[in-house]
């Protein structure tokens, strides 16, 4: 558990932070989402202490960093960045070694580890770990980046804009496989972006920031239903609820129930989310599309269902 | 391959055949050797054409082919060998004719009689280096491509050491300084090591200092500007006092022989001189490495010292080595003063040849400096290359 409390950070009389009061349960991955210049990565920052706050507390696990080792409290969280920051003068391999380096792990088990975080983010071994930072694409790097965030198995990850600097495609990519690689690690995650889809997507919660203060912390859903003020009902704008749905999928519904001729409908698995459901229903003109799962039919999805599944406010568990 | 390596080929062509026109040129220059009744004497100048007789015309041969070469379609990789061996063959057939015409001309004029290399020779040696340059360009880096590039000195090495050019001035005057020789070319070696290694060591710090606190680099680099542009003389004419007091005020340093003169001023001036690239590269290098990996290394736990000795000078080496090699160079042949100033070194055949007028004394100091400096800078830009695979693109 991270706990901020009244973190401040100032330069030079202006108020980069200001007062920030925020806690990030275990297990959960909070989002710092908000303009530029809302201070999002000055928190990030003072976390891991790179930065040092004028005023206020950061504690993690109960404990107030500012009484640790800096560097050995690094050690102990995963960091990636936008630009990756990988180091050039060292193979694949060695950029996911270095922090089990550091800590000092004996070599077979830097060996066993390094393969087993190459397969974790996608990539072979065999094929990358032996090539320079340089040969790698912006996807291929990024990738790099989360396995060596990850290596020492730190229980904090700081997430500093991963994925702002790749392409729409592999960018939406990563996010995807950020989000099962969360589900399953279940680590306590500080994200920064200002992509709200991105944010909705990954974020089990979101905190909105602006001008250094926090406007509202809360679940994706709950921030869509009940915006706190009218800067954060501003910010996300009326299609919140439209983006929101990527959370459900098809499978978290109650579906109609097949009916006569429903066999001749277009066809949709169960696995994708409602957003990806909408799309398939506006795209081919339908009032309604079969649901399979393995290749049965299980019901029915037309805009009914998916007004009744809004009705309620549900937990977004769609993986 | 690469648009830039593409245009770096065809450029190539065109610096092979100025390198083969120089060639053709030297070899029909008017002092391609030059020849003296005794060793002191002013001499008269002969073309490669007169004392070469029917070998000239196979010297000419060589240069006319690789312009040809450097003009045909020929793929790359036999254009570029049989080019750097026709470029690197016609100096060194120029070397061994010169040998055979002095031995020739010392029976007819006589044992005080000398025969020099002369411009025209130098300008044949010159034209090589800029054709073979231009044609192992063609090559992929390697040992087929180091080989044509070291061939020729090797060439010439083999001549020297067979006995096929000791008629010739310079080995004449090597021959009567043999045992001097090998005792300078050290000391000069010496000078060199010890003044690079100071310099390393200071321009290394100075460097690192400047760039981690940004507030020193005006009074840093200004410090050394000054030493930069203060000619060496006066410099070493600056330190005269301030050496010849401590050595009378601490006996030690005198028993060390820390003098006005000898090798003392000239290490301490060499040093100087070398600082000022090793400190400039440092601080370029450091502070143009990309920001994101100095976060990300600090980021992920590491140590102030970690993050300078893991990543940031392995990231910074190949311009330091460049600053290096800069100072290397400018060291060996700045070394020379100390024949000046008592110290020695190969500095001592280069003014005892400039006093007596013996121009062939004064290659046999010049010469072996000339193959120092080249030595030293294809083979820091060997190392270079080697400790930067992580540049190669995909």
């Amino acid at each position: 558990m991270i706990e901020i409390s009244g973190l401040t950070k100032e330069y030079g009389g202006h108020r980069a932070v200001d007062g920030l009061d925020l806690t990030v349960a275990s297990g959960e991955l909070t989002v710092l989402l908000g303009p530029s210049g809302a201070g999002k990565t000055t928190v990030l920052r003072c976390i891991n202490r790179l930065i040092e706050p004028t005023s206020g507390t950061v504690c993690v696990e109960g404990v107030d960093v500012a009484t640790l080792d800096p560097v050995e409290l690094r050690r102990r969280m995963g960091y990636v960045i936008q630009n990756v920051g990988l180091f050039p003068n060292m193979t694949i391999r060695e950029n996911v070694a270095a922090v089990p380096r550091l800590l000092g792990w004996d070599k077979r088990r830097i060996a066993e580890r390094i393969d087993e975080m190459l397969e974790l983010v996608g990539l072979d071994p065999e094929r990358y770990g032996g090539k320079y930072p340089r040969q790698l694409s912006g996807g291929e790097a990024q990738r790099v980046g989360v396995a060596r965030a990850l290596a020492a198995d730190p229980p904090i990850l700081l997430m500093d804009e991963p994925f702002g600097a790749v392409d729409p495609l592999t960018r939406e990519r990563l996010q995807r496989e950020m989000r099962h690689l969360q589900a399953r690690l279940r680590k306590t995650v500080v994200f920064v972006t200002h992509d709200i889809d991105e944010a909705v997507l990954l974020g089990d919660r979101i905190a909105l920031m602006r001008d250094g203060r926090l406007e509202q912390h809360d679940t994706p859903e709950a921030l869509w239903r009940r915006p706190a003020n009218e800067f954060v009902r501003r910010f996300f704008g009326e299609n919140l609820g439209l983006r929101v749905i990527i959370r459900y999928c098809l499978a978290d519904v109650r579906l109609k129930p097949l009916e006569e001729g429903a066999t001749a409908l277009p066809r949709i698995d169960a696995g994708v989310t409602l957003k990806e459901a909408l799309a398939e229903l506006v795209g081919r003109r339908a009032r309604a599309l079969a649901v399979v799962r393995d290749g049965a039919p299980i019901g029915m999805f037309d805009f009914d269902v998916l007004l009744a599944s809004l009705a309620e406010e549900g937990d977004g568990a769609c993986s | 391959m690469s648009r830039t390596e593409a245009s770096l080929h065809e450029r190539a062509r065109a610096v092979a055949v100025s390198g083969a026109v120089l060639g053709i040129v030297a070899a029909l220059a008017p002092f391609g050797l030059v020849l003296r009744q005794t060793r002191i004497d002013r001499g008269a100048g002969v073309s490669l054409v007169d004392a070469l007789g029917a070998w000239w015309w196979a010297i000419v041969a060589c240069w006319l082919l690789v312009a040809l070469l450097a003009r045909s379609r020929l793929p790359l990789r036999p254009r570029g060998v049989a080019a750097s061996l026709l470029s690197g063959l016609a100096p060194v057939l120029a070397l061994w004719q010169a040998g055979v015409f002095a031995a020739a001309y010392a029976t007819k004029a006589g044992d005080l009689s000398r025969v020099s290399l002369g411009p025209g020779f130098w300008l044949t040696a010159a034209a090589a280096y800029v054709a073979v340059f231009a044609a192992t360009a063609w090559l992929e880096p390697g040992l087929l491509r180091a080989a044509l590039s070291y061939g020729p000195f090797a060439g010439a090495g083999a001549l020297v050491a067979g006995g096929a050019l000791s008629d010739l001035g310079i080995l004449k005057e090597y021959a009567n300084n043999a045992d001097a020789f090998g005792k300078q070319f050290a000391l000069h070696l010496g000078y060199v090591g010890a003044s690079v290694a100071v310099g390393l060591a200071l321009g290394l710090a100075l460097g690192l200092l400047a760039a981690r606190r940004p507030a020193s680099e005006p009074a840093v680099f200004g410090a050394l500007n000054v030493l930069q542009v203060l000619p060496t003389l006066a410099f070493i004419g600056l330190l005269y006092p301030v050496l010849t007091r401590l050595s009378e005020r601490a006996p030690v340093l005198a028993s060390l022989g820390v003098r006005g003169v000898g090798w003392a001023p000239v290490v301490i001036v060499l040093a100087a001189y070398a600082v000022y690239p090793i400190a400039r590269n440092t601080h370029a290098a450091l502070t143009s490495l990309d920001p994101a990996v100095i976060d990300a290394a600090r980021g992920i736990g590491m140590a102030p010292v970690q993050v300078l000795a893991r990543v940031e000078l392995p990231l910074a080496t190949p311009v330091i080595l460049a600053g290096l090699r800069v100072a290397l160079v400018q060291t060996t042949a700045g070394a020379i003063i100390a024949g000046l100033v008592g110290g020695g070194g190969l500095g001592t055949f280069v003014f005892l040849g400039a006093s007596e007028t013996a121009s062939d004394l004064m290659l046999l100091g010049v010469v072996p400096i000339v193959a120092l400096a080249l030595t030293f800078d294809r083979g820091l830009s060997g190392i270079e290359t080697a400790l930067t695979r992580w540049k190669e693109p995909a």
